[in-house]
This record gives C-alpha cells, structure tokens and sequence, in this order.
C-alpha cells in the first residue's frame, strides 16, 4: 500500500467516528493507522475496527474450501467473490485540516459520506508523532479495544519513521502521565509496542 | 384468523396417506421405464414412430442412439467464461392510475482461469403508454394485445436473451478466443406462447422478432469465437422422453392412442404401466450416476417445428449431485465437436460451486430480483410521479381495502 494511495470511501460518518469501504477486498490499514478523509475538509481518523462480511446484510457466506488444497483456491474458483464481500474500517476521528494548520482534536463536522479516504503523507503523520496528546481522548473513550489502537498508533509511527525507537520513548514517557493512575494498563500498552 | 390452519393440517393427512398408497406403484412403473430404456433398440423406435407419427397423442422427442447412456463429464478448458443472465419483472397493476411496466435484468460475467474475476450489474428498464405495453398487428393495426401475465413473461425472455446477446458481444471485442458459456435460467421453449387465445402476430413479434432473432444473434457471434449457449432447467417438470418411454411400451403394431385405448381412462392404458405420473427426471434419477449427463434429444414440440428454424431445440439431463436438471440449447451449438462436452463440464462445475444450482444463474438472480420492499418503493415513486404532475394518484377500492386493513 503507498503511503499516500486512496484506498475507499467514506459510507458512514459522524463526528466521533467514519466508516469506510475499501475499493479492493482485505485492504484495510491495520488497526492504529492514521487516515485521512476527505479533500477539501479534511478530517484525521485513527483506525479502531475492520471487518469484512457479505456486501448483502441477508446472504451469509458459507464454507467452499473442501476440497481445495489452500485458502487461494477457493477464490479462484468463485471470482465472483471479490465483487460479493467487502472490508469495511471504522476510524475515530482524532484532527481535521484547517486552511493553515491540523488541528489534533476532534473535527467538529463529520466528514461527508463519499469523501475519499486516503494513507497520510508522512509530514502529517510527524504532526501527530509530535503531539501524541490526542492520544488521551482515546484512551478516555468508552471502545473496548482503546489500548489496542493507541499501540497500534505508535507501532505505525514507529514504522513509518523507519523504526525511529525515540518514538517509542517518547510515547512510553506520555503514556505513563495518562496512566499514572493505572499501571496495570499502562504495562499492557507498553507490552504492545515493545 | 385468515387460514384455519387445523382444518389445513387434517387435509394435508389425506395428502401423505395418498402419496404412501401411490408411492409403491409409482416404482414398479419407474423400474419398468428404465428397463424400457435399458433395452431400447434405436431402429424399432424409428419405425414405430414412423408408424404412428399421426395417431401417437403424445410428443416425443428425437431420441438419441443410446437413451441409456451415462456420460461423465469432460475435463474444464483452463480459460472461460460464463455469462449468467435472469430477470425479473413488476407486472402491470390495473388498480393504479397508470399502465406500466418494470423490466429487471441481472447479468453476471464471470471469468475462470489466468484472470480470474468477476462483473454483476443490473438493468432495469420501464415500459408504459400504449405503444411500450401493447403489441400491435401491423397489418391490423386496431388488434392489439396487452402487454401483461403471460405475454409479459415471454417478452421478459426476449429482454433476457437480448441482455446476453448484449454481454457476449461486448465480450468478443475485448477477447474473442476465449471460450464463452451463456447461461439462462429456464425453458428455450416458449410454449406459453401456444395456449389458446394468442394470436399469431403476438407469436410474430415476441418468437420471431424477438426471441429467435436474439438467438439468431447468437449464432453469428458462434461464428466468431467459441460461444456457448445453454438454458438451465433445475427441478424440471418435462415429459418428453416419458412420451416416448409410451412409444417403446404401447404393446399394439400401431400407436394409434385414439384407436385403441380412446375409451380407456388415465391409469387404465397400457402404457401407463411405464409412464403414468413420471416426469422425464425420475427417469433419470434412476439413469444417471452422479455429474454425469445422458445423451441429447431433439425436441419434436409443433413451436419447434413450426418456429425454431435453425434454432431447433436439443436438451439432455444431468445429475448435478443434488438434482437431475435439464439442459436445452440451440441445435447449432451442438454442431462443433467438442461443445456439448465444454457445456456438459462447465455446468457441472457451475452447480458444485453454486451448491447445486449454477453459481452464474444464482448471482444473475440476486443482482435481478425485485424484493417486496421494492416493489412497494416502485409503487411510492409512481404516485410521487403521477402528483408531481398534479393529477390525484387513486387505486381501486379493492387495492386500497387490502393496503388499509382497517377494523
């Protein structure tokens, strides 16, 4: 995936968080990811869920792999399942553009269903890296798998700056102030980004 | 309460007692239909149809050299393509204000092999005024039939057969070597179209001009490319070979029905010791070992021979593993050596992915099918249509007692 490269479109949106569907099947960034949506009014969302089911709500898939010596087989044979299924991302929204700066809170208009939602060029990423403060609305929210994102966050920093380990402590440093009244969480985070 | 269910439960006993009593006789007489067909012998069926051509009742089909054969199916091409297509239709609704129509056809373009992949899409289209939902005689032009019920069902056909000639040429400009199979859903014989009270120039306009020049259409795109076309019968209820399953039993020189069993009731000729109440695929349920397929008939119906032309009608069984199904297709498409065995393997493999039913046909019906809700949706746009024109939308008394339910 480049960095840059568009890879869906909004399908659900309000202003705590956007759904969006992948234009190809299993494309969706990995949790923790930041994205952006839209081209003019911009607004930044870190990936928190993806799933991929049956385009129709009403048709369940069903196993046709017996048989078939692996998992690609099956798709081979049933083309028509890339057309049939779709992966869907869910993004908390976490900063939106402005004319002249990236605001890190959350965008006070959601992002418009259609918007296109592209990888963030690293320059924008670097912002959130140095101001990893948004990262305690997260924590504060009320998704179950919160600590799984923010690592995720940071493991996709840490990645994009070619493995830049000042990442990791300066992250570890704002983490434990979030935390400080949790090490328990805190330990459970640090886990995740070792 | 709308259906005393109790009541219905006491009168669907009768109905099992009755199929337990009957169950027994119905298998002698499918044994004695396949031993008919294990031991038939070509040359005394040709003379005995011969004999009887106009006083046998029934039709029979051309039969093959080997009704009893059980043919498996052939090893698939590395690279093909199957186009499904199917539709579906709104009829008209006399109790609203406007005569119209809805067509929707679903195509499926599926591609196996090097590049595998996939296009779904759905066309609907709408028909209304005099001209779109009544067929004129163009040499009488007052005569018009309406456009509804049955002709409908036969001029969605026409659409279907339209909408895969459509695909298939669109097909042959991007690769025209790679084999095709069109798929349809349903009879190639429109004999619908035969029932009492149709007149000739709607046959005309929906089997000639229609129909049969879309499979006319066809045929000029066969001489292109490979292209393979084949209608797909699942569960079906033909009695054709049945009829000539009472050929090869009728124990008289002659079969002449009238002559000799005229006065006899159902159940009381001879023949009906083969073949009463058996259709042509419990025949070959017993037939058929599982994929494989029998030989191919000829269909011998008057439509056929009177309309089809070039286009006469050939269709063979197949036990997909979960049913026997019915395969028809043109008999041009049989003429290459090599196409009914393309067909037979393609289908088979279409039913094993398609858990019995062709994977091709199944998605041409979910991108064609018009739900309920949608039905109900198409019936909110037209009143929107007909007020934003501000004439008042009504309904029928009747239609609108059913909407409104009230107590």
């Amino acid at each position: 995936m480049n960095k840059t490269e568009r890879i869906g479109e909004v399908v659900e949106s309000n202003t705590n968080e956007f759904v969006a569907q992948c234009y190809d099947l299993y494309t969706s960034p990995p949790i923790g990811t930041l994205i952006r949506a839209g081209e003019t009014e911009t607004v930044y969302g870190l990936v928190s869920y993806s799933s991929t089911g049956g385009l129709d709500p009403t048709r369940k898939p069903i196993p046709r792999g017996r048989g078939f010596e692996n998992e690609d087989e099956i798709y081979r044979e049933n083309p028509q399942l890339n057309r049939l299924l779709n992966t869907e991302f869910r993004a908390m929204s976490v900063g939106y553009k402005t004319d002249s700066s990236i605001n890190l809170y959350m965008s006070p208009v959601p992002p418009r269903i259609h918007s296109f939602v592209s990888m963030c060029e690293s320059d924008e990423i670097s912002i959130f890296v140095n101001s990893m403060s948004f990262l305690d609305a997260i924590l504060r929210s009320p998704v179950p798998q919160a600590d799984d994102v923010v690592a995720g966050f940071i493991r996709f920093a840490i990645d994009t700056f070619s493995g830049n380990q000042n990442i990791r402590l300066d992250a570890a440093r704002i983490l434990a102030k979030m935390l400080s009244n949790d090490t328990r969480r805190l330990e459970g985070i640090i886990r995740r980004i070792r | 309460m709308a259906l005393d269910l109790t009541e219905t439960a006491s009168l669907l006993d009768k109905i099992a007692l009755d199929i337990g009593n009957t169950q027994k006789e119905s298998d002698s007489r499918l044994r004695s239909a396949v031993a008919m067909i294990n031991n038939f012998d070509e040359h005394q069926f040709a003379e005995d149809l011969r004999n009887s051509s106009d006083v046998f009742n029934w039709t029979s089909p051309e039969f093959p050299v080997r009704p009893y054969a059980s043919i498996p199916p052939g090893i698939l091409p590395e690279n093909y393509l199957v186009v499904g297509v199917d539709g579906s239709h709104i009829d008209v609704n006399r109790h609203i204000p406007i005569r119209c129509f809805l067509i929707n056809i679903g195509t499926v373009k599926i591609c196996y092999g090097a590049s595998p992949g996939a296009d779904l899409s759905s066309n609907p289209s709408l028909y209304f005024g005099v001209n779109e939902t009544y067929i004129s005689d163009s040499s009488h032009p007052n005569r018009a039939i309406p456009i509804q019920g049955t002709i409908l069902g036969a001029v969605r056909a026409v659409k279907e057969m339209k909408a895969l000639a459509d695909a298939i040429e669109e097909l042959q400009e991007t690769d025209p070597y790679i084999p095709v199979l069109g798929l349809i859903d349903g009879t190639l014989l429109m004999l619908d179209l035969l029932r009492g009270g149709i007149p000739d120039f709607v046959l005309e306009n929906i089997l000639e001009q229609g129909f049969l020049s879309e499979l006319g259409r066809l045929k000029v795109l066969s001489e292109k490319g490979k292209v393979l076309i084949a209608s797909y019968i699942s569960l079906p209820a033909s009695t054709e070979v049945m009829d000539g399953v009472r050929l090869i039993s009728c124990p008289y020189p002659v079969a002449d029905c009238s002559l000799k069993c005229g006065e006899k009731l159902s159940g009381e000729r001879p023949c009906d010791r083969s073949a009463l109440n058996l259709l042509d695929r419990n025949l070959y349920s017993g037939v058929l070992e599982k994929g494989h397929r029998s030989e191919l008939y000829a269909s011998n119906s008057r439509l056929v021979r009177n309309y089809y032309g070039d286009n006469q009608i050939k269709f063979f069984y197949m036990n997909t593993g979960d049913e026997i199904a019915r395969i028809e297709m043109p008999a041009w498409v049989t003429q290459e050596q090599g196409n009914l065995e393309l067909i037979h393997s393609i289908i088979y493999s279409q039913c094993r992915s398609g858990l019995g039913y062709p994977t091709s046909l199944m998605e041409a019906h979910e991108q064609a099918v018009i739900s309920t809700g949608d039905r109900g949706y198409f019936l909110n746009l037209v009143e929107e249509v007909v007020e934003s024109q501000n004439i008042s939308f009504f309904t029928s008394r009747k239609d609108h007692s059913k909407r409104v339910r009230w107590l």
